[in-house]
């Protein structure tokens, strides 16, 4: 990292740098690692001289989010467009597309729904997979802000994306340990309370509690709030 | 109606001069003894007295809507007096006490309950509940082999219900003292809804066990130390009863001189009791158990205005279902089907005479 350089990612993270100097330096930003490191650091500066609170969780997302990138699966969108000159048959392309609209409303669309209507099984199973490989990496980069701070080891996210095209770093809540289950599923808090006084009054009279002792208790004992 | 499984056994049962029905076969392994009837009546009131009379203490498995828990339990006769504690050995602590006064339920999140116990309930309630002249309109008492539990022996006896409106029980008895190690509640369809289960257990004569001030080695919360006490703050007086009031005799389907009437009940279940105490200033709570002698529910009359349930709710395998008749809030509670409370409500109506 040279010294101008240095200078020049001081002035952008000011806001500084001239536009003319800025497209050169953010390209030598995606190149160096040292000079992105520094650019962290300035940021991490300029935030603690404003006393804003720092969170390491950001620390190296830079690098987090480029392993991330890297490990998704091959995205099949569309290459850039080129530009292309103008054509002389331009003019005529705006009626050629009327016509073959024309085409497919007549020939074509018939046929695609019968061939909805008797797909067979083989070719339903290729089209549905294959919206997955394009789709996926949509869902896994808009997981990324949320993933990243609870998972800096890179390669271990790597794996993990490998595995599963489309990580939840963050455990669904029907996953939670002790996890109590609500006693009589309803909202009003002091609604359990008094079915539950019910309840105990109701055994105390409940000639089945006689053959079976406390055991009819269980269900009582054994749910918890939820609230 | 009946749901049965694919395939269904008839068995001649003589419970009171010969009964035929027809068992689900998932209920009837190892079953078919020609005196099968005495045989499994002599282990159910072997399994009353079992429950009462011994001093035991283990650790149970509770097992209902794919969710496991352990509990601790205590029984044991101190002085003559029936002692039990039951506490929650997953999650947070709620433990249930019981002695011969009064049950204190502590649950996590709320108030202690305690509820004062009555003294004086006829037979009809107690020990001997299972009486088969009287169970057999309704269920099949039936032996269901031999199996083993916490590593000993038991018989299993299974309460098999004739209809969908109540459930089935199968116990599974210890064969040296008849206390029941295991016991499940079968739904309307055959299968287990709930099961508890003794995983380790100690028996013995009753007065074996020393008392000691904290039996389960647990933390109890404040409330339901120890047994027989009463907790200040205990939501105690609203729920308990001044007299018993029992209705005329039983199957008469009203609450004596109450002006509340039951109507369409279902099949073999009928009014057996009736109670009421003051609630909230002049209001007065009305407590009906309707019960067919082993499977029972409840049904509580209140002013409004003290809030209460509206629609259907439940706790496992007990059911309960409000909702506002004749300017009063009802709410029907108990170990039974959703359709049973819910026909109860339906049935319930004001006569128009005695208080509003």
């Amino acid at each position: 990292m040279k010294d101008h350089q240095r200078q020049a990612l001081s002035a952008l993270v000011d806001g500084e740098l001239p536009a003319s100097q800025a497209g050169g330096l953010l390209d030598a930003l995606g190149r160096d690692p040292e000079l992105r490191d520094q650019w962290e650091r300035y940021h991490l500066i300029g935030g603690a001289l404003r006393g804003e609170a720092a969170s390491l969780a950001y620390r190296e997302i830079a690098e987090r989010t480029r392993a991330r990138i890297a490990a998704e699966p091959t995205v099949l969108a569309p290459a850039a467009a080129r530009p292309r000159r103008p054509s002389r048959l331009a003019p005529f392309a705006g009626v050629a597309l009327a016509a073959s609209a024309a085409f497919l409303a007549v020939f074509a669309v018939p046929a695609l729904f019968q061939s909805v209507a008797h797909r067979p099984a083989a070719p339903a199973l290729a089209q549905e997979s294959a919206p997955q490989s394009v789709s996926s990496p949509a869902p896994a980069l808009a997981s990324l802000p949320a993933a990243l701070p609870t998972s800096p080891e890179a390669p271990a996210a790597q794996a993990l994306i490998a595995a599963n095209p489309a990580p939840r770093d963050v455990a669904p809540r029907r996953f939670e340990a002790g996890r109590p289950s609500q006693r009589w599923h309803v909202d009003q808090p002091g609604l359990a309370n008094k079915l539950d006084r019910l309840l105990v009054n109701h055994q105390e009279h409940a000639p089945a509690t006689g053959i079976n002792g406390m055991l009819p208790y269980a269900t009582l004992v054994s749910y918890d709030t939820g609230r | 109606m009946r749901r049965l499984a694919s395939t269904v056994l008839a068995l001649g049962l003589g419970l009171t001069g010969g009964l035929t029905g027809v068992l689900p076969v998932a209920w009837a392994e190892g079953a078919a003894e020609p005196d099968a009837d005495t045989f499994a009546t002599a282990h159910l009131a072997r399994m009353a007295a079992a429950v009462d009379g011994l001093d035991y203490e283990g650790t149970l498995v509770y097992l209902a809507d794919n969710r496991l828990e352990t509990l601790h339990v205590v029984h044991r006769l101190v002085g003559g007096r029936v002692e039990e504690r039951m506490v929650s050995l997953s999650g947070s602590v709620r433990a249930v006490t019981r002695d011969q006064d009064v049950v204190t339920c502590v649950l996590s999140g709320d108030h202690p309950i305690s509820v004062k116990r009555k003294t004086g309930i006829p037979d009809l309630l107690r020990a001997p509940a299972i009486d088969p002249a009287v169970l057999s309109d309704n269920y099949f008492v039936h032996p269901l082999g031999a199996t083993r539990v916490a590593g000993r022996d038991t018989d299993v006896v299974g309460l098999i219900p004739r209809d969908d409106f109540r459930y089935g029980y199968r116990f599974y008895l210890d064969r040296q003292t008849g206390l029941p190690l295991k016991s499940d509640l079968m739904g309307t369809d055959g299968d287990a809804i709930e099961q508890i289960m003794f995983a380790a257990v100690e028996v013995g004569p009753a007065g074996s066990a020393q008392a000691s001030t904290d039996p389960t080695g647990m933390p109890v919360p404040a409330g339901a130390g120890s047994v027989g006490a009463t907790p200040a703050g205990l939501n105690q007086a609203a729920l308990a009863p001044t007299a018993l009031a029992p209705s005329g005799p039983a199957g008469e389907s009203t609450g004596g001189d109450s002006p509340w009437r039951f109507e369409d009940l279902p099949p073999g279940f009928a009014v057996r009791m009736h109670d009421s105490w003051p609630e909230g200033g002049e209001g007065r709570v009305e407590h009906f158990l309707v019960s067919d002698h082993l499977a029972s529910l409840s049904v509580f009359v209140e002013p409004l205005g003290q809030g209460g349930l509206s629609g259907h709710s439940r706790i496992g395998a007990v059911h309960a279902v409000g909702g506002q008749v004749a300017g009063h809030q009802v709410t029907v509670v108990g170990q039974v089907p959703a359709e049973t409370v819910a026909a109860v409500l339906g049935g319930l109506h004001h006569t128009g005479a005695g208080p509003r």
